[in-house]
């Protein structure tokens, strides 16, 4: 029976290309690297604190002020770390805690304090058909002409948003006024 | 050519390291940002000065211990492996001096830092405390203690997902091998009267650059939790006495079950391989027609085959002042050694670790 021995020619004679395959073996699996099922990228991952953030100013008269429900069509545009974000706000604010919850075209929203609507999404959503009280979010230019309130824009590498005021006036939807000092108000075009 | 494969290798940690010091974009990271500083943040990932930082420092305390002689899958009684003083029984495997039992322990210092929801690194001091019981035939010497401490090699090391699925992730680090460790230590031995440079069992470093490299899969369904990893450590070169420790290489799985809250038992089983050292220490040597007075001193004795079983819990409170702290406690025994020997085999291993993340 071969003895396989720390002494055997096979260890001796290959470590040295051993070594430097390894070596070429994890610089190549960090070239193909992050191949991550659920990666989401930077753009995306601060839209998704801009919303959890968002959900901390949204107030409705007639809705739980305790519990806010922040509606997404899309699970895959902010995977996971959407929930990881609102999970770290809601231990950082003990009275107030927000739900992520995903909807469909065809099922009701009137139990949503916010809804996001994706750049695929939107071509399927009519906003006027919406209920009055609903914070709607957008990410498509032309959206805050087509009814939106709140819209996200790139400008300079960095994400921004916009808001329409007389939209939110006239459909009754409260936001606190620090976050209204933060936003472009009825930027063009947008 | 060792030494510019090196230099490749640190560019290679480096090239892939750098861009991402800038890219803070983990959950709790931007969780806390406002709406302000989420726009300053650039999407090429630059100019994104964020607070919070991810650190965690570990501390961990190892003790092993090696008793008993072994040869291959055998033990062989300490008999056969002292000299009897008689010249005509003198071989390759018996000596006049033989470690009884070897102590060694190790305070492992790490600092982490999470430098994004991928990637992560951590500098590893060890500081290292050992020591070895002798029997000799040498007069004076029939029986004596040597010890040694001080500051081992410090590790840098770099760690990356490599791929991440729903409820498993692999995992993968490398890293460089500082030569901080003394290879240099003397003791008082029977060799010759006065302080000798003593054997490699009882230096506290490589005194070489080595390679650690490592892959590692992570799973979790429900209570329970598993992985498997492979690992291996790469001498580049020999040191400045002229040998190097053996290239070492191993094998790992593991599976656990959060029986409470903060409670998680965890059952491992472990194989590593050791290559033997390379090269000779000239100064352990002695005129002789067999010119190695113990086991420890011929670099052909040392490395083989181990699997350990280790059993052990790990403490992980969920909430209260506590919540970001672990503590952790495992038991390793080997259930196989095959070991060029005659060598001292080891008995086993126990390590308590603390862990903090802030």
């Amino acid at each position: 029976m071969l003895r396989i021995t720390s002494r055997h020619w096979i260890f001796t004679f290959f470590w040295r290309p051993l070594c430097l395959l390894s070596v070429l073996l994890i610089a190549i699996c960090f070239i193909i690297t992050p191949v991550k099922a659920n990666e989401i990228g930077l753009e995306n991952k601060i839209k998704a604190a801009f919303l959890a953030n968002f959900m901390l100013y949204v107030e409705n008269r007639e809705k739980d002020k305790d519990v806010r429900y922040l509606c997404l069509y899309d699970k895959e545009k902010f995977g996971k770390f959407i929930h990881q974000v609102v999970e770290e706000k809601n231990k950082k604010y003990n009275n107030l805690i927000v739900n992520i919850s995903y909807i469909s075209l065809d099922q009701p929203v009137d139990y949503c304090h916010a809804v996001f609507i994706s750049s695929i999404d939107t071509q399927f959503i009519n906003l006027k058909d919406f209920p009055k009280d609903i914070l709607t979010i957008g990410e498509v230019p032309g959206f805050l002409l087509s009814g939106g309130m709140i819209n996200f824009f790139i400008e300079d590498d960095s994400v921004y948003f916009a808001i329409n005021l007389d939209v939110m006036n006239r459909r009754g939807v409260l936001l606190s006024s620090q976050l209204l000092k933060l936003a472009r108000i009825n930027k063009n075009n947008m | 050519m060792k030494t510019s494969m090196l230099r490749i290798y640190i560019v290679i940690i480096f090239y892939f390291l750098t861009p991402e010091l800038y890219a803070h974009e983990s959950p709790a990271e931007l969780a806390n940002l406002s709406n302000d500083e989420l726009s300053k943040i650039k999407l090429s990932g630059h100019g994104h000065d964020v607070t919070e930082s991810r650190w965690s420092i570990s501390y961990r305390y190892r003790r092993s211990v090696f008793e008993g002689y072994r040869d291959g899958t055998k033990d062989i009684p300490l008999s056969q492996v002292l000299f009897d003083g008689n010249p005509a029984n003198r071989t390759s495997s018996n000596f006049p001096i033989v470690p009884t039992k070897i102590t060694q322990e190790a305070h492992i210092f790490n600092v982490g830092y999470r430098i994004n929801e991928l990637s992560a690194i951590s500098v590893v001091v060890p500081y290292i405390l050992q020591s070895t019981d002798h029997v000799s035939i040498i007069p004076g010497y029939s029986s004596f203690e040597i010890s040694t401490e001080g500051v081992g090699d410090v590790v840098l090391l770099y760690e990356r997902d490599m791929f991440q699925w729903e409820n498993s992730l692999i995992l993968a680090k490398v890293g460089v091998s500082f030569p901080t460790g003394s290879i240099n230590k003397v003791g008082n031995t029977p060799r010759s009267s006065g302080n000798q440079q003593l054997p490699f069992t009882m230096q506290l470093g490589s005194g070489t650059f080595d390679l650690p490299l490592g892959i590692n899969y992570y799973g979790q369904h429900k209570k329970w939790s598993w992985g498997a990893g492979a690992n291996a450590k790469f001498r580049l070169e020999r040191n400045s006495r002229n040998y190097h420790l053996g290239h070492t290489a191993g094998a790992v799985v593991w599976s656990g079950m959060q029986i409470s809250a903060w409670l998680k038992p965890v059952f491992k089983i472990q194989y590593r391989f050791s290559d033997r050292i390379h090269g000779l220490d000239k100064e352990l040597l002695v005129s002789q027609a067999f010119p190695f007075p113990a086991s420890i001193t011929n670099p052909r004795l040392f490395g083989g085959h181990k699997i350990l079983a280790s059993f052990g819990f790990d403490l992980s409170p969920q909430s209260g002042s506590l919540r970001n702290h672990s503590l952790g406690f495992r038991y390793a025994k080997p259930i196989y050694q095959n070991l060029n020997g005659p060598q001292v085999k080891e008995d086993g291993i126990i390590s308590v670790s603390w862990n903090l993340d802030f």
